[in-house]
């Protein structure tokens, strides 16, 4: 198993899709936050009040819209390249047992979700802190925000899980490598 | 020192039977070559093997099936298909991801890239290579793990005659070490210098299992040219003992069935002076062509190649 999660990581690692997937959901998450505190802060100036922890919390949490989709993707890739570019002879022949195989496909790709997915949330907070640093009453108590912060992570990670069983069906209708004979 | 046993290998693809109750040996410190024409079952056969293919049968090596084995990587290394890469994955990345999931050294991945001639390239990705690079680092791919058996379908394929030498020269000595080698080809020249046994199949069946030496002999194509002072009284003596005999000009007679030695004993006996007596040994191709006659899926109309016809 532990050859099979090394061969799965860096399966992961050296494709560049990993990593132009995960900039673009850090900077979508970014801009993202930034422009919708500026919103809030807005809004709130007119009436004159302070922005709640809960608001800036919610805005933190809603704001890594594309993250899932990115976790999906990146389960989906997980099957569908290896079924797309012939590499799945190579990932059985490195581990015979299919069961072997897809475990340490399905726990490299949730631990990348879950990766991904704290990634984003330090950006969000990092953005809204920027602009709503000073204006911020911290009003909500640590177990609620570490709560919903892990229900956001298993939700990433759930996503990762749901493409990574859909990757063969997004292959079916590819051309694929037959043998020759 | 590894012995492939493959015993009762068969598949089905949907009505079509790809491999037919299939079973061979593949011995160690010899070349085996696979052989058969286009969709006569290689591909499925090597696929079967190595469980990458349900069916039915067993292989073993070394009297373990391939997921029983410990460390499969490095006792069995295969290449069967050259474009299996991702495109954008370097060479080295790309190795080092097998290395990593055969446990063995990273510092392998510089060794077979050396072996290969592939270390200029290590940086580049695939998706640029010709043919005969994706070859070669399959090739790297399947000897990562130094393995006791190797099995490579068609490696020769968009080799350059200095690639072909080599792998022609490397398989050869990789054997000569006791590990055994099994690869299928189509080039037929290139496996009659190459390999030592032979497994022909056809239409997923089992045609011969042999040296190469011994499948052209046994070849129907394998004639004795003789020429004689009486070729008539000497052809009709030929034909009682049950040699087939075709008289061609210049009183040639081309005779099958009958070695050299027998038939210069025969013509002693029945006082016939011989002019001339060699043997003309069927090419594996020729060998290759006529025992496989009649079995092809996908044989080309010959007719075409002298223009359309009226």
């Amino acid at each position: 198993m532990k050859a099979a999660l090394a061969y799965e990581w860096i399966r992961l690692r050296t494709l560049r899709s990993t990593w132009w997937m995960l900039g673009i959901s850090l900077i979508v998450t970014a801009l993202l936050t930034l422009a919708f505190s500026g919103l809030i802060l807005d809004l709130q100036a007119a009436s004159g009040q302070g922005v709640s922890g809960t608001e800036a919390f919610i805005v933190v949490l809603t704001r890594s819209v594309l993250t899932p989709v990115v976790a999906g993707l990146i389960g989906v890739f997980a099957i569908a390249h290896d079924l797309r570019y012939g590499t799945i002879v190579t990932t059985l022949l490195v581990t015979p047992r299919r069961i072997v195989a897809l475990a340490a496909k399905a726990l490299v790709v949730s631990s990348a979700a879950a990766t991904l997915a704290l990634a984003n949330l330090a950006v969000a907070w990092v953005a809204g802190l920027v602009v709503l640093r000073d204006r911020v009453s911290m009003d909500l108590a640590l177990y609620d925000l570490v709560r919903a912060q892990l229900g956001f992570v298993l939700l990433v990670v759930g996503w990762s899980l749901i493409g990574l069983a859909f990757g063969p069906r997004s292959c079916r209708n590819r051309p694929r490598s037959r043998p020759s004979s | 020192m590894a012995i492939i046993e493959a015993v009762g290998l068969a598949k089905t693809f949907g009505d079509k039977r790809a491999v037919d109750n299939l079973s061979f040996q593949v011995r160690p410190g010899k070349v085996t070559g696979l052989l058969g024409p286009n969709g006569s079952g290689k591909s499925t056969t090597i696929r079967l093997m190595l469980g990458l293919t349900r069916g039915r049968g067993k292989t073993t090596f070394d009297g373990r099936q391939y997921h029983e084995l410990e460390c499969p990587g490095k006792v069995v290394g295969a290449m069967l298909e050259a474009g299996a890469f991702h495109p954008t994955r370097t060479v080295r990345d790309h190795l080092e991801m097998v290395a990593a999931g055969i446990g063995v050294p990273q510092s392998r991945v510089g060794e077979v890239l050396d072996l290969v001639g592939l270390s200029a390239e290590s940086t580049s990705i695939p998706k640029r290579f010709s043919l005969g690079m994706r070859q070669r680092l399959g090739i790297a791919t399947a000897l990562l793990g130094e393995p006791e058996v190797l099995i490579l379908d068609e490696p020769a394929n968009g080799l350059d005659p200095q690639g072909i030498r080599w792998l022609r020269l490397f398989l050869k000595e990789y054997a000569a070490a006791g590990r055994t080698v099994l690869l299928s080809s189509h080039l037929l020249a290139e496996m009659e210098q190459t390999a030592d046994e032979l497994i022909v199949i056809a239409r997923g069946r089992l045609i011969c299992n042999s040296s190469v030496r011994e499948f052209i002999e046994t070849s129907r194509l394998t004639t004795v040219h003789v020429r004689a002072k009486d070729p008539v009284r000497l052809a009709t003596a030929l034909r009682k003992t049950g040699a087939t005999v075709q008289v061609e000009p210049g009183d040639l007679l081309l005779v099958r069935g009958m070695g050299q030695r027998e038939i210069g004993d025969l013509a002693s006996r029945e006082s016939i002076p011989l002019y001339e007596i060699t043997t003309r040994t069927a090419t594996l191709e020729e060998a290759f062509l006529e025992a496989s006659h009649g079995l092809t899926d996908y044989e080309a109309q010959m007719t075409m190649a002298k223009g359309p016809q009226r």
